[in-house]
């Protein structure tokens, strides 16, 4: 769960608050587990929605000066002279993958890092399957666009 | 299928969920349609390049989801652990009093502090608790409750993080268990308590005592005689 909110926040010290408070609000929610979905799905709706919030403070901190850069993931890794290539090519993904818009992005970490299907992605996200594959293929090809001079 | 419908489903195909007929079609497509082919290595690729981002380095702090009381100034948490503690630490009661209470088919009360056990027709006819087939449980009840609390607090944060992580559905039901174990606020509370366990399945219910408590069981032999005949 905390690599889900890092992968959407690209922050990992916003990530573990958000764990923090995904359980807090575990805690405090018990009476809204009435069955109609399942504990998983539940859980990932409660860390998106925290991501989403997170997202949402971090833009009106930005607008107002105090923001930390707009792409934490791209600035979060070492700097370019000390990386190795790998650590370089990681930095690289981090950056496109939060330069996605983010629908596309919430996609891609549901499918592809937290390894869900597209059935249960859809789920989540409250959305048909069909969309879920249309905005990963959207995602795929543009990543594919923006890292084509990536070696790995 | 056209183009339209290939590119749609090329997502399922890269990720081994498209089988049968369509799966045959798509393959066909591609044979046929050089522009889909080098759309589907595109999003080959990207996948490649995605797996180049590994996951978040774990770090110390990271193993308990909930940072508890008593760990080091520095790891404290924002939010009031104590009060974690101390739901944790009557969950855990809570747990060994049922199962106390499982054995010696008997009801448990709270009162002025205390536990109080009723047996047989004492306990239908919810006797006071001085009265005769009453007998306050042993406080060494409290004493091994509160050191495998102590002991064990850690390993239930950690687990509760890794079943999240793991998505595993045994351990899923498990924390929802224990989960609900920390509903109880107070010890008063344990009517409600031995209520909600009657709702899960015995060998969640064994699993979840096993674990919280899992060494207590030989401090338990080693209950005062009086304590050890009362409570079977």
């Amino acid at each position: 769960m905390v690599d889900l909110a890092f992968r959407l926040t690209g922050d990992a010290e916003d990530a573990r608050d958000i764990r923090q408070t995904a359980f807090l609000r575990l805690l405090g929610s018990l009476d809204s587990l009435n069955g109609t979905c399942s504990f998983s799905t539940w859980f990932y709706r409660v860390v998106l929605n925290l991501c989403l919030d997170h997202r949402r403070s971090r833009k009106a901190s930005d607008k107002r000066g105090a923001g930390r850069g707009a792409d934490r993931a791209e600035s979060s890794g070492p700097s370019p002279p000390q990386c190795t290539e790998q650590e370089e090519a990681a930095r690289l993904v981090a950056g496109a993958v939060a330069a996605l818009a983010p629908p596309e992005r919430t996609v891609v970490v549901l499918k592809h890092y937290q390894n869900l299907t597209f059935e249960e992605t859809a789920t989540i996200l409250g959305l048909p399957a069909s969309t879920v594959k249309s905005r990963m293929q959207k995602a795929l090809l543009s990543l594919r666009e923006k890292l084509k001079n990536v070696e790995i | 299928m056209d183009c339209n419908d290939i590119r749609q489903e090329m997502p399922a195909y890269l990720y081994g969920e498209l089988t049968g007929r369509n799966r045959a079609e798509l393959e066909e497509h591609l044979l046929a349609c050089p522009a889909c082919r080098e759309q589907m290595d595109h999003g080959r690729s990207a996948m490649a390049l995605l797996d180049a981002w590994p996951p978040m380095a774990r770090q110390p702090e990271d193993q308990p989801a909930v940072v508890l009381a008593g760990q080091a100034g520095s790891m404290r948490p924002p939010y009031r652990p104590g009060r974690l503690r101390a739901v944790l630490m009557g969950a855990a009661a809570a747990v060994l009093v049922f199962v106390v209470l499982a054995l010696a088919s008997a009801e448990v009360e709270f009162t002025d502090g205390r536990f109080c056990l009723s047996f047989g027709a004492a306990a239908t006819a919810k006797t006071s608790p001085q009265a005769p087939g009453n007998r306050p449980l042993p406080p060494l009840i409290h004493t091994v409750a509160a050191e495998v609390v102590d002991d064990r607090m850690d390993q239930l944060a950690s687990a509760l993080d890794e079943a999240f992580i793991r998505q595993d559905r045994m351990q899923e039901d498990r924390l929802l268990l224990l989960a609900r174990t920390l509903e109880i606020r107070r010890s008063e509370d344990l009517q409600r308590f031995s209520l909600l366990l009657g709702e899960c399945t015995r060998a969640a219910m064994e699993d979840t005592f096993t674990w919280v408590a899992d060494d207590s069981s030989s401090r338990l032999d080693n209950l005062p005689p009086n304590g050890k005949e009362e409570t079977r």
